[in-house]
């Protein structure tokens, strides 16, 4: 499948000059990598260090490691030496958790509605519907946020989860509307024809059409908004303030005017990173499409 | 009985356009049914922006609660002011220099990862890491590394090597440098995904056309897979432009902006009006500016998808 450039060097290269590309290439590739995957890989380790080895200068590269930080940031455990944070990790990662699952299900209800409408049914102005639905994704959040801000004032919606469940909505959405609405029209429209021709009601339709053929794509789709819902960090900066707390924005209270607290929020950062790099490998062959709203398929 | 069957056929075929176009109108109405639920939340937050839009002709003051219709004031204030001009200058470069980069070194690491290589599965999963951080997590993560202390791993690499100390995010003229390899950590292997998806969709004839009439490699780069690749392209360039422009989450967590002004693009602009200084109406209008400019951008993607979608693309 894969067309590679170095498949049609043909008998022009020699054997010796593949070896050559290939060991270049392989080097190349090996170099990037490193320089990517080192930040996870040094946060790690602070993660484990003492505050004396965070703060050492020259920076330690070998140290003895400590589980104070971890204790510190998910069991609230005081540190024996230095300062701590009082942020509640516990409780932001509570809300996080209940903030983008309730967003995804209400999103992905009605968006996978909206999705099939767009895709498969007639329907007037329908380009600008789905338009609509875009324009979310290109908004800077800050426009909606200033105006929602005096909004949820009024309406008491400041500071509550249901306040950030509907914000985020703007995430999940247009990423499920668009992204749902290329699987289905990715299913032959015969299928539809002879369904309706048979009889089938518009519900049956769906139950046994629309939702089994593309399952693997719905869910796919609900994972990648849960990590969209997940990583947002300027609805609950402005919009909340510590009864909704999310880990996303947590983290960042480890730096305050008077110290920054380096291990602990290490150890934070790794805490919100892990559930998403799960998340993430199990959806790896859907990531393209949900990344460019269904423009392009995998 | 033939009469009968006769019959019968010829009630079929006049049943048929019937049902057709009942079922049609029924499918519109339900088409509407089903779409409403979807566009009624974003219609409410629509009808926020829309009051948003109707705060830039106002003087809203958070603190006061301080109302009063200023007609185009806040525009007009804004035109003239040098930090407006200044931010606005800032999301342009930031975006100038970080969507280029992210192009050539996401073409560079999809090429890669499009050849038979030892340890591609790995790769290709270490390549998603950066993509599912919080950009604001992910820029922490930098910050530990680009600490403008010898305690900072990377200037103490420098120094290692011989080099001086840099100050990165804490140096006026390396901030936004910095910031831009940030943006391009995070989301280079954004764009290479994409890239690499459009790479291992390319069709194989041309290539084998190009093999019997002796074309290089690079002529066949050049001339067979830079051409086929022009739809990618223009969809991951769209989609990052945008989004650097609309950058926030990682200035916020680094610089907020500085030092100084370094980094105060139109975003950061906005927050401090609006939430540092509670002028709520400045803070808005900078952002409606700001949100124009992205939707002239985002409508010319929607328009290119639209067309590639009639024509189906991968």
């Amino acid at each position: 499948m894969a067309v590679a450039v170095a498949d049609i060097s043909g008998p022009a290269g020699s054997r010796a000059q593949q070896q050559v590309k290939s060991a270049v290439m392989h080097v190349l590739i090996v170099l990037y990598f490193v320089v990517a995957v080192f930040p996870f890989a040094w946060i790690v380790g602070m993660s484990l260090k003492q505050p004396a080895d965070v703060i050492a200068d020259p920076p330690v590269i070998f140290f003895a490691p400590t589980a104070e930080n971890y204790e510190s940031v998910l069991l609230g455990k005081r540190a024996e030496r230095g300062e701590q944070a009082r942020t509640d990790i516990p409780r932001a990662f509570r809300n996080s958790v209940v903030i983008a699952l309730a967003s995804v299900a209400v999103a992905m209800l009605v968006g996978n509605l909206g999705a099939f409408a767009l895709a498969k049914l007639k329907l007037p102005a329908r380009e600008w519907a789905a338009f609509f639905f875009l324009s979310f994704r290109f908004a800077p959040a800050l426009a909606f946020i200033i105006p929602t801000f005096v909004v949820y004032r009024t309406l008491g919606l400041y500071n509550t989860h249901l306040g950030l469940i509907i914000m985020n909505q703007l995430i999940a959405i247009p990423l499920i509307v668009w992204t749902m609405r290329s699987y289905y029209e990715g299913i032959s429209h015969e299928l539809f024809e002879s369904a309706w021709i048979d009889g089938a009601d518009i519900w049956e339709t769906i139950r046994s059409i629309a939702l089994p053929l593309p399952s693997p794509g719905i869910a796919a789709t609900a994972i990648l908004s849960l990590i969209a819902c997940w990583n947002n960090f300027t609805f609950p900066l402005l919009l909340g303030a510590r009864e909704t707390q999310t880990i996303t924005l947590a983290t960042i209270t480890f730096i305050s005017y008077e110290q920054v607290l380096w291990g602990q929020m290490a150890a934070a950062a790794v805490v919100t990173i892990v559930p998403e790099l799960i998340l993430g490998v199990l959806v790896m062959g859907y990531i393209v499409r949900g990344l460019t709203y269904g423009a392009v398929k995998e | 009985m033939q009469a009968e069957l006769a019959v019968h056929e010829r009630a079929k075929s006049a049943a048929l356009p019937v049902a057709r176009s009942a079922r049609e109108a029924r499918e519109k109405r339900l088409a509407l049914a089903l779409l409403v639920p979807s566009v009624l939340i974003p219609m409410l937050l629509m009808l926020t922006f829309l009051f948003g839009i109707g705060m830039t002709f106002t003087q809203w003051r958070l603190t006061t609660g301080f109302v009063r219709f200023n007609g185009l004031d806040n525009y007009l204030d804004l035109l003239t002011r040098r930090d407006f001009w200044h931010a606005f200058a800032m999301t342009l470069k930031f975006s100038l220099i970080d969507v280029p980069v992210e192009l050539a070194l996401g073409l560079g690491l999809a090429l890669l990862l499009n050849e038979k290589l030892k340890g591609l599965r790995l790769w290709r999963t270490l390549l998603i890491l950066p993509l599912m951080t919080p950009p604001v997590v992910g820029s922490l993560l930098w910050k530990v590394i680009m600490r403008p202390t010898g305690a900072g791993i990377l200037n103490h690499m420098l120094i290692s090597m011989g080099l001086p100390m840099q100050g990165f995010l804490g140096d006026p003229g390396q901030a936004l440098p910095s910031l831009v390899a940030i943006d391009v950590w995070l989301y280079t292997p954004f764009v290479a995904t994409i890239l690499l998806a459009g790479l291992q969709s390319l069709p194989r004839e041309p290539y084998e056309a190009a093999l019997v009439d002796g074309a290089s490699a690079w002529q066949a780069f050049r001339h067979i897979t830079l051409p086929l690749m022009v739809p990618y392209f223009i969809i991951v360039g769209f989609f990052r432009a945008i989004d650097s422009l609309n950058v926030f989450d990682t200035i916020y967590g680094t610089t907020s902006g500085g030092p100084g002004d370094a980094s105060r693009v139109l975003n950061m602009m906005a927050l401090e009006e609006g939430f540092l200084w509670y002028n709520l109406s400045i803070g808005i209008t900078v952002t409606v500016f700001l949100w124009a400019v992205c939707m002239v951008v985002g409508y010319m993607l929607f328009r290119h998808v639209q067309r590639e979608r009639r024509g189906g693309l991968a």
